[in-house]
């Protein structure tokens, strides 16, 4: 997929950084239709969906344990009594499909409330869902992650997946896969940021190409500045110790 | 509250402050689209937690309204409302007296001493006692009546409906929906506990029924696209209400908030304040009904347009409200399409049958389609003999699943693959960029792709600058969730048109216009700019004037279509002779399929379905199976959908793959299947209506640089 995008946009012929970036960041978003505006509903509707309307099942467990709080494009849920705003060490991207939602996100949510994950968010409104990077786990502790990925894995079987491109796979066809942000107080504030500009300076730089080069060269690039471009992570990480983008 | 049993001379009336008027202008896209198209300078009047129906009022009421927001006479507030603007005050009087007795009467004016001058609050707080409950949250405050979510001494879960001080009139309510729920015994129903009186109020104390409102429950099925789920859930609802009429209850309040679905999935119904017993329902009149609109059955409605005595709740007239309720919960839809205007609304209940499914843009669902049109006849013994028969009917229905769209083998799939093929490898056409563009975004839609959506992205990017091209880039941003896209894109168009003087030309960028306007966000500010842009040219297109001569325009049948694609966004005021005009037409027997199809959808006339349904097809192959995926989205039929993809494969030897590619993605989804609002589409023209041969010729060259 991720492959895919940068052979995509390499026969594009582009130009613009910043265009190219934001393109990179977006793809594999999937098309808002008239059935999901219709059948999500509008604005804050989709909760509903999600079983996060008053009297939801998931709503009512979620209390329970943690708290909610409404940021721009996304809903955040935190342990009870932990700070909302820390650096997580690293984070875990749960993609199914919009379409698998409405029965995947209580077993979900269950999962990461077993692995006592700290805070986690889900994309608000339609366009949150239709996000390829909808929901995101955070964990202080890089050894939590592997608990609450096999958790997610056994009650996520079958579950279909939508796949966030340029992340690290972690397991069930692309449902699962992680990264970690780079330190606070840099230009990019999460990890397809940081990798998707450094993506769109580099085809921009080699665009003169023929698209296969330009990819292999631009591929060439993040791996000598520290990126294993298979796994999609710092060439620093291994299977149990994630590490930041260099 | 009796209005004519106030003193209108000397009761000080006052607005009380919860009452809200607010301007139509000021009103969400959204809310303003559910309204319906009204001039920016009316208002409407509302009051949250009060029983009563928000109006819609013209701005000089809006004003006088104001007047009360301090206490004052009648004849007091109309003084200094007149005074000020250097008005008669016994014109204006005569003129406005009928306008606030309506007020009055609608509880929007108040006498000041009234209990109701003064918005309901939660009279009770959690940890509070009341009769040996311990409320836990206040549920729900209304003027008359409030609810609580507590907890019985023994832990259970109570619903505690408590009615307000001095509202003795209550009592009757709790006192009767008691008796109805030891009846059902908690069969579909919560289980009564307790009636009684404390501190002065009646109560009522029922199980606590947690869960999720059936609408909501409906919604989550619709979006996981789980037809059997959804299927299964409709047939719960029917056999709770089959066994309700059973036990000789009729519920006489039906819509989704009365229903919850517990966690196990079994339907609980709720409210019992205007239940009946069939035995004793009057066989003629009842002067109490009451009901949300939606769920009026064509007698019902029909009394209450004619402000005839309304009859009596029937189980035929509940099967017609359930039918109803089963078809919201199916498509996300009320089955009459109507502008939130209470009149329209019950006129087209009385007179029209429920929309088939893909006229609403939903997939057809032909078995249980059928059941739902029976169970809403308009004559009550055509409808099924209960509701335990319908139930019957509903849950032998076929329950397919929607599952991933595919083409079956065809020569459209070699062109479509193709076509595909070209776009995922982003291979720019030479000649047709823009609608290649298209192609990609429908196709992108039609299969829920992201990769050839983020491909119609970067197409669109390289396809110009013309109206046609930002039309295309408006449209992806859109599927993009891309306001920011979507509002350059409407900003170019706008650009792009302003050389457009009048004619065909403009006609035909308003129909693009209206594209837009379909599937624009809300929050997009620059689509409020695209309809003021609409508005101004479609009343350029169609002057307000009453003397003009009688000659119709060659391009006649393009102006109106224009201007009925534009009203049917309802973004854009209908144009005060597009009715006329539309009737003219009809007369001369020229228009199109799409034409007449717009017009059944903004007039809801069903004789413009029967010119849609009857008219000649256009005789080129792409258009006519357009023309006949059109027809399907009116009737559902199945065997129209055959025929949209049997007209292309007999009859197109010539049609280039481009516009066979298209017409494949438009077979994916034919409910939303619509044809480009372009001149042509890969040199293929795009004919609305037959026009005469010079017409078409001087449109032609009129329009230079669109195809």
């Amino acid at each position: 997929m991720s492959r895919a995008a940068l052979e995509m946009v390499a026969r594009d012929e582009p130009s613009e950084p910043v265009r190219v970036a934001r393109w990179l960041y977006r793809y594999g978003s999937l098309p808002r239709t008239a059935a999901h505006e219709r059948d999500f509903g509008p604005d804050d509707e989709p909760l509903a969906v999600l079983g996060l309307s008053g009297g939801g099942a998931v709503r009512r467990r979620l209390e329970a344990a943690y708290e909610a709080s409404s940021l721009p494009g996304w809903y955040s849920f935190t342990r009870v009594g932990q700070p909302m705003q820390r650096v997580a060490a690293c984070k875990l991207y749960v993609s199914p499909v919009p379409e698998a939602l409405p029965d995947a996100f209580a077993p979900i949510v269950d999962a990461l409330i077993a692995a006592d994950v700290r805070s986690f968010k889900v994309g608000r409104g339609i366009e949150g869902l239709l996000r390829p990077d909808k929901l995101v786990a955070y964990f202080d502790d890089p050894d939590q992650m592997p608990r609450a990925v096999q958790a997610l894995k056994r009650r996520l079987r079958g579950c279909p997946a939508q796949g966030v491109p340029f992340t690290a796979d972690a397991g069930c066809d692309g449902l699962l896969s992680s990264g970690v942000d780079p330190p606070p107080g840099g230009a990019a504030a999460s990890w397809r940021a940081w990798i998707t500009a450094r993506l769109a300076d580099s085809l921009v730089a080699k665009r003169c190409r023929a698209p296969p080069d330009t990819v292999a060269a631009v591929l060439g690039d993040l791996r000598a500045a520290g990126i294993d471009t298979e796994r999609w992570q710092a060439q620093a990480a291994t299977s149990t110790r994630p590490a930041p983008p260099p | 509250m009796n209005a004519s049993a106030l003193d209108f001379a000397q009761t000080r009336f006052v607005l009380p402050p919860d009452a809200k008027v607010l301007p139509v202008a000021e009103l969400s896209a959204r809310a303003r689209t559910r309204i319906g198209a009204l001039a920016d300078d009316q208002s409407v009047v509302t009051r949250h937690g009060f029983r009563v129906t928000a109006r819609l009022i013209p701005p000089p009421l809006a004003e006088l309204l104001g007047e009360f927001r301090t206490p004052s006479r009648i004849t007091d507030g109309v003084l200094r409302f007149a005074l000020a603007r250097g008005q008669d005050p016994q014109a204006l009087l005569d003129a406005a007296f009928d306008a606030l007795a309506t007020m009055v009467e609608g509880r929007f004016l108040v006498p000041e001493d009234a209990s109701d001058a003064a918005a309901p609050g939660a009279s009770l707080a959690a940890g509070q006692e009341f009769a040996g409950f311990e409320i836990e949250a206040a549920v729900r405050s209304l003027d008359d009546s409030e609810v609580f979510r507590a907890r019985a001494p023994d832990g259970k879960a109570v619903a505690l409906k408590i009615a307000r001080e001095g509202r003795p009139e209550v009592h009757a309510i709790l006192a009767h929906e008691a008796q109805v729920l030891q009846r059902l015994g908690g069969r579909d129903s919560p289980v009564l506990y307790a009636l009684g009186t404390h501190a002065g109020c009646d109560f009522l104390a029922m199980e606590w029924c947690s869960g999720v409102s059936i609408g909501v429950a409906a919604q989550t099925r619709r979006a996981a696209g789980d037809r059997p789920g959804l299927h299964a859930l409709v047939v719960r609802l029917l056999l709770a209400y089959g066994r309700l009429h059973g036990c000789g209850v009729l519920h006489g309040d039906i819509h989704p908030g009365n229903c919850v679905v517990r966690d196990d999935g079994r339907v609980v119904i709720l409210d019992f304040g205007h239940a009946r017993a069939i035995s004793s329902a009057p066989a003629g009149i009842d002067l109490a009904r009451t009901g949300i609109s939606q769920f009026h059955d064509p007698q019902m409605a029909r009394a209450l347009l004619d402000g005839a005595v309304t009859p009596a709740a029937t189980p035929a007239s509940e099967q017609y409200a359930i039918a109803a309720l089963a078809y919201l919960l199916l498509t996300g839809l009320h089955p009459i399409d109507a502008p939130a205007i209470r009149d329209e609304l019950l006129a087209r209940i009385a007179t029209r049958p429920p929309l088939p499914f893909a006229a609403r843009g939903v997939p057809a669902w032909p078995a249980v389609e059928q059941v739902l049109r029976r169970a809403m006849s308009h004559e009550p013994e055509q409808r099924f003999t209960n509701v335990g028969a319908m139930a019957r009917a509903f849950a032998a229905a076929d329950t397919f699943s929607l599952g991933r769209r595919s083409l079956p083998p065809s020569p459209f799939t070699r062109a479509f693959n193709a076509a595909v093929g070209d776009v995922r490898r982003v291979a720019p056409m030479r000649r047709f960029r823009r609608d290649q563009t298209w192609f990609a975004l429908r196709a992108a839609l039609a299969l829920g792709d992201a990769e050839l959506l983020a491909a119609a992205d970067l197409l669109a990017a390289r396809t110009g600058h013309g109206w046609g091209a930002c039309t295309v880039a408006a449209k992806v941003a859109q599927a993009r969730s891309n306001i920011r896209a979507e509002g350059g894109a409407i900003t170019s168009f706008l650009a792009a048109t302003e050389t457009l003087a009048g004619g065909p030309p403009l006609a035909q960028a308003l129909l693009a216009a209206s594209r837009i306007l379909e599937g624009t966000s809300p929050r997009c500010i620059e689509s409020e700019r695209l309809a003021a842009w609409g508005a101004r040219c479609v009343d350029r297109l169609l002057p307000d004037d009453r003397h003009r001569a009688c000659a119709q325009p060659p391009a006649e049948p393009l102006y109106l279509l224009a201007a009925l694609a534009l009203a049917r966004t309802g973004r854009v005021p209908t144009p005060r002779p597009l009715a006329s005009r539309v009737e003219a037409l009809a007369r001369t027997g020229r228009g199109g399929v799409w034409l007449w199809a717009l017009a059944h959808d903004v007039f809801a006339s069903d004789r413009f379905r029967t010119l849609a349904l009857s008219t000649t097809l256009p005789p080129a192959p792409l258009m006519r199976s357009f023309a006949l995926l059109r027809r399907y989205q009116l009737t559902g039929e199945p065997r129209l959908l055959l025929a949209a993809r049997r007209a292309t494969r007999a009859d197109a030897p010539g049609l280039p793959d481009g516009a066979t590619a298209l017409l494949a993605a438009e077979l994916l989804a034919p409910e939303t299947a619509l044809p480009p609002p372009f001149r042509s589409i890969f040199g293929v023209p795009v004919r609305w209506a037959p026009m005469p041969r010079h017409a078409v010729a001087s449109i032609a060259a009129a329009i230079p640089g669109t195809t």
